[in-house]
């Protein structure tokens, strides 16, 4: 388990007068054997959060560990996770092989055997100079580097990026095995929600430093959806309020209203039935809607966090 | 575990990997340059000089070494780049190994790289010259040549390791370095010039640790810079190495800390935060603003010099922020921390004024306060430096020296109150009654005061004209030295190399370094078994004459005699050598050779020579001998 207590993270430089604040008093815990995707705009925590959780950082205040080890300075709780930067970087004219031999003298847990059934999954030429490969058959050798340290915990900053619809899926279902086979926790970084949608159990919203909402995707999908229906009589949003619907968005054009609803499906179709609608459609949200929705709950414009 | 936290092996070579192409380069060129100067030399002499045996010069040993002591710091530079680059800089520290694994691994393979590059082209080096069949070089002197220049590098990249861990781009890093190699070295150099030139009592070289030469890197090129040979004073100056070791351990020891606290962030920041690069900023700019105090106290104050000087501060203040920060508008935020450079330069001129006060202050007056006086003899010119060291811990108790000695400094304490030694110099010529030396630098003695009090005080003491050689005559006659003792010649253990001329009528040979061979102790033994049985003033005639005595016509041999034998004896004179005559020599008739006795004192290690005046009618079996090895070294074509 990666347990984050208040960490707090900020930077100053030379030509800064004020500290930039990247991590404010962050708080949370992320199960083992999961897989946790942090979303979030641009600047708002993502990359520092990672390095932080890799030991690349240390945190200005607050506390860090994994499986209860701190991880700043500890070779033996960085010997459990692997971290895959947004900005991948690789020996001077190394192979993926070199690679993986450098890899196998600090990893203690270095597996060949995965090693080579990923390589040849993924079809690269591990003879090859790096440097010679496409910045989306970087990201693949570096997933297989990753995966063949066989870490408890993997990281991923903005993984796939760069990576074609095809290439993606393969990465996205070697992550999968690695997780149902081994259990390994892996955080996954993107600024598209769309990006995570099919692949995390868990999301986070980070926002300014903080995390602003998390929760279970499926949860997540499944406590909200929309409603269209229309009455032959006047009505407004107290029509629904009386019978005890619990609405988040209200919208009405004439006798046409449509809205979002947070709460069990059949009972709430069942009291609008009741009403005996002219119209009545109950659709599902993506993702995105999702989060649009919570956050305007919450008090925060979606838009200005992600868009 | 061990392999994780301090030191790991897969690391260390990864390391010795990324240097391949700065390295392999450096030692493709350092070795085949310490090969080529042998078979060059080697080459030229068969072709275009008469063939004669020469030593080989510790300058011309080996001489990439001196440029690797240069390199090596672009080896740290270059393995370190990692820490000013984003993506490199998460890569390493993400790596389950401690920080400090890291640092040790890889300071440990730039280090070992540059020390297999400097002992290959010392080896390289030795190979040839040893084959060579023209040239004889001291082993000793390239093992010591190789060992020092590998400290030298090492206290180097000490410097640049501080200057890699402080900042975060590679500009930055060479700047910091410069300034930190120079800094400190060029603040002690001008409290040392300051203080010398302001208070001419205050010994010379009264703070070693000031001077240049106490900077390795430096001092081992004092022969290029001074055209004297340090190299042999800091091998044997165990000080020196280890001034220099502490200093390289330290700044590696700070470098280590800052590299564990050092944040991955700072790749690419100039420096950490805003507070270090107005730090940085102003010691950037303090050696050039610190001359404005250092000359106005030395020189005098010049307006326009100091106009220039001011601007020159400025420019080199604001320069650097607009490089490093690449913004205009910082250099208003800049400007707010011109005021510290402006104390910094009152705070010096202060603490060099206060220096000066307490010097004086702590200059006794009264002669009652002292019990004895001790003379440093290395400041005399009248005996050799064998000589020199002999007497160096005497000391005398004489109430008559002490009274004389005391009236002296005081005079010279006032002379230097009014500016009369700063004023003699500036305008050649003296001023005022209390001044009337001749030739002042003959004047100087180095006394050290031995107090009531139990404490000791060094000062330098313009001497009169006479009292100037009454406080040697009285020094010499109440320490008790044993004239026998003072003028023998050292043990043979402790004489490194005999190092041989001849004295033709047009001048003198080259030199012939004997050392380390059979032929050095045979010599030696021949001249000690020779020269102990002579007379002292026969002793006195051979310690004292040199070329130019044997070359005047009407040169009268008590002259030569060091004042600290008074002889009335005229019997005892008859028996010298008489000074040939001009007319009856040939051009090539050697009338005498010289022969240099060097050596290391065996409880200070202190260098010292000593130079005999070898003729056929005193030392006869000497200057056969001699005559034969010089013979035996010039090759004829």
């Amino acid at each position: 388990m990666i347990t984050a207590t208040k960490v707090t993270k900020s930077f100053s430089g030379a030509g800064m007068k004020e500290p930039y604040v990247a991590l404010k008093e962050l708080s949370c815990q992320i199960p083992g054997g999961c897989i946790y995707g942090l979303v979030g705009s641009n600047g708002a925590g993502k990359s520092t959060f990672l390095r932080l959780l890799s030991g690349v950082y240390q945190a200005d205040s607050g506390d860090i560990t994994i499986d209860g080890l701190p991880v700043w300075e500890n070779p033996i709780a960085k010997d459990k996770l692997f971290y895959v930067p947004d900005e991948l970087y690789f020996l001077p004219q190394s192979t993926m092989k070199k690679m993986a031999h450098y890899y196998k003298a600090i990893y203690t847990k270095f597996n060949w055997e995965r090693y080579d059934n990923l390589t040849q999954t993924f079809g690269l030429d591990e003879t090859a100079n790096l440097n010679t490969f496409s910045k989306g058959m970087k990201r693949q050798a570096a997933t297989i580097l990753a995966l063949s340290t066989m870490p408890d915990y993997l990281f991923f900053d903005e993984t796939f990026d760069g990576l074609d619809p095809v290439m993606r899926n393969l990465v996205k279902s070697v992550i999968y095995n690695d997780v149902l086979e081994r259990g390994t926790t892996t955080i996954i970084t993107s600024h598209s929600l769309r990006e995570l949608e099919d692949t995390c159990d868990q999301l986070a919203l980070l926002h300014k430093g903080g995390i602003v909402f998390e929760s279970d995707i499926q949860n997540l999908k499944t406590s909200l959806f929309k409603v269209q229906t229309a009455f032959s009589t006047p009505f407004d949003q107290s029509k629904f309020k009386t019978v005890g619907i619990d609405i988040l968005s209200y919208t009405q054009t004439g006798s046409v209203c449509s809205f979002i609803v947070r709460g069990d499906r059949t009972a709430v179709e069942e009291k609008i039935r009741c009403m005996n609608p002219l119209l009545l459609d109950m659709l599902p949200l993506n993702l995105e809607e999702v989060f649009i929705y919570e956050m305007e709950a919450l008090g925060y414009a979606f838009k200005e966090i992600l868009m | 575990m061990l392999s994780t936290k301090f030191f790991n092996l897969r690391l260390y070579l990864e390391a010795l990997k990324r240097l391949k192409v700065i390295g392999l380069a450096t030692a493709i060129l350092s070795v085949t340059i310490s090969g080529l100067i042998p078979v060059v030399q080697w080459m030229n002499i068969d072709r275009y000089w008469d063939p004669q045996i020469n030593t080989v010069e510790h300058q011309t040993l080996c001489l990439p070494l001196y440029a690797t002591i240069f390199i090596a710091p672009f080896f740290f530079m270059s393995l370190f780049s990692f820490l000013n680059k984003r993506k490199e800089s998460d890569f390493y520290h993400a790596i389950p190994y401690t920080r400090t694994c890291v640092y040790i691994s890889f300071v440990a393979a730039a280090l070992s790289f540059v020390f297999v590059i400097q002992i290959a082209s010392a080896l390289t080096a030795g190979a040839l010259w040893a084959l060579n069949p023209y040239a004889v070089f001291r082993i000793s002197e390239l093992i010591s040549l190789t060992l020092m220049c590998m400290l030298a590098a090492a206290m180097l990249s000490s410097v640049m390791m501080l200057a890699i861990t402080l900042t975060g781009t590679d500009m930055t890093t060479a700047l910091m370095f410069f300034l930190f190699t120079l800094l400190t070295r060029l603040i002690m150099l001008y409290a040392s010039e300051c203080l010398q030139n302001e208070i001419w009592i205050l010994p010379r070289n009264s703070i070693p640790f000031l001077d240049f030469t106490w900077f390795l890197p430096f001092a081992m090129f004092s022969f290029f810079i001074s055209g004297h040979n340090m190299l042999n004073d800091p091998f044997h100056s165990p000080g020196l190495v280890i001034y220099s070791l502490v200093v390289a351990l330290l700044l590696f020891t700070v470098a280590w800390i800052l590299y564990v606290v050092r944040k991955s962030e700072m790749a690419g920041n100039t420096a950490p935060n805003r507070l270090t690069q107005h730090i940085f900023r102003c010691l950037f700019a303090l050696p050039i603003a610190l001359i404005i105090p250092m000359v106005t106290m030395v020189d005098g104050a010049e307006p326009s010099l100091i106009l220039v000087l001011v601007v020159i501060t400025l420019l080199v203040f604001y320069l650097y922020e607009l490089i490093t920060t690449k913004r205009i508008k910082n250099l208003l935020a800049a400007t707010a921390w011109l005021p510290v450079l402006l104390v910094a330069c009152l705070l010096y001129w202060g603490f060099i004024g206060f220096a000066g006060e307490r010097i004086y202050a702590n200059t006794p007056n009264d002669p009652k306060e002292v019990t004895s006086v001790q003379i440093d003899t290395n400041s005399l010119h009248s005996w050799d430096t064998y000589q020199a060291s002999l007497i160096q811990k005497s000391s005398s108790s004489d109430p008559e020296l002490i009274e004389l000695v005391m009236k002296n400094l005081n005079q010279s304490v006032e002379c230097d109150k009014d500016n009369h030694f700063e004023k003699y110099y500036a305008d050649y010529k003296t001023e005022g009654d209390n001044f009337e030396y001749y030739y002042m630098d003959q004047n100087w003695i180095t006394i050290t005061l031995h107090l009531d009090n139990g404490k000791t005080v060094t000062r330098r003491i313009a001497f009169r004209g006479e009292d100037y050689e009454r406080v040697k005559q009285m020094y010499i006659r109440t320490i008790e030295v044993d004239e026998t003792l003072f003028w023998s010649i050292p043990e043979q253990k402790l004489v490194d190399a005999l190092e041989l001329g001849a004295y033709y009528r047009s001048g003198m040979t080259h030199y012939l370094y004997v050392g380390e061979m059979d032929n050095m102790v045979d010599l030696y033994r021949t001249l000690a078994e020779e020269y102990n049985t002579l007379s002292l003033d026969e002793k006195i005639w051979i310690r004292t004459t040199r070329h130019y005595d044997l070359m005047e016509s009407e040169t009268k041999v008590e002259e030569n005699v060091s004042d600290i034998t008074v002889t009335d004896d005229e019997s005892a004179t008859e028996a010298l050598p008489e000074t040939p005559k001009e007319e009856e020599l040939k051009e090539d008739t050697v009338i005498a050779y010289n022969c240099m006795m060097h050596g290391h004192l065996k409880n200070s290690s202190t260098y010292f020579y000593i130079e005999f005046c070898v003729t056929e009618d005193l030392l006869p079996d000497t200057f056969r001998l001699m005559e034969k090895l010089m013979n035996e070294n010039v090759i004829s074509s």
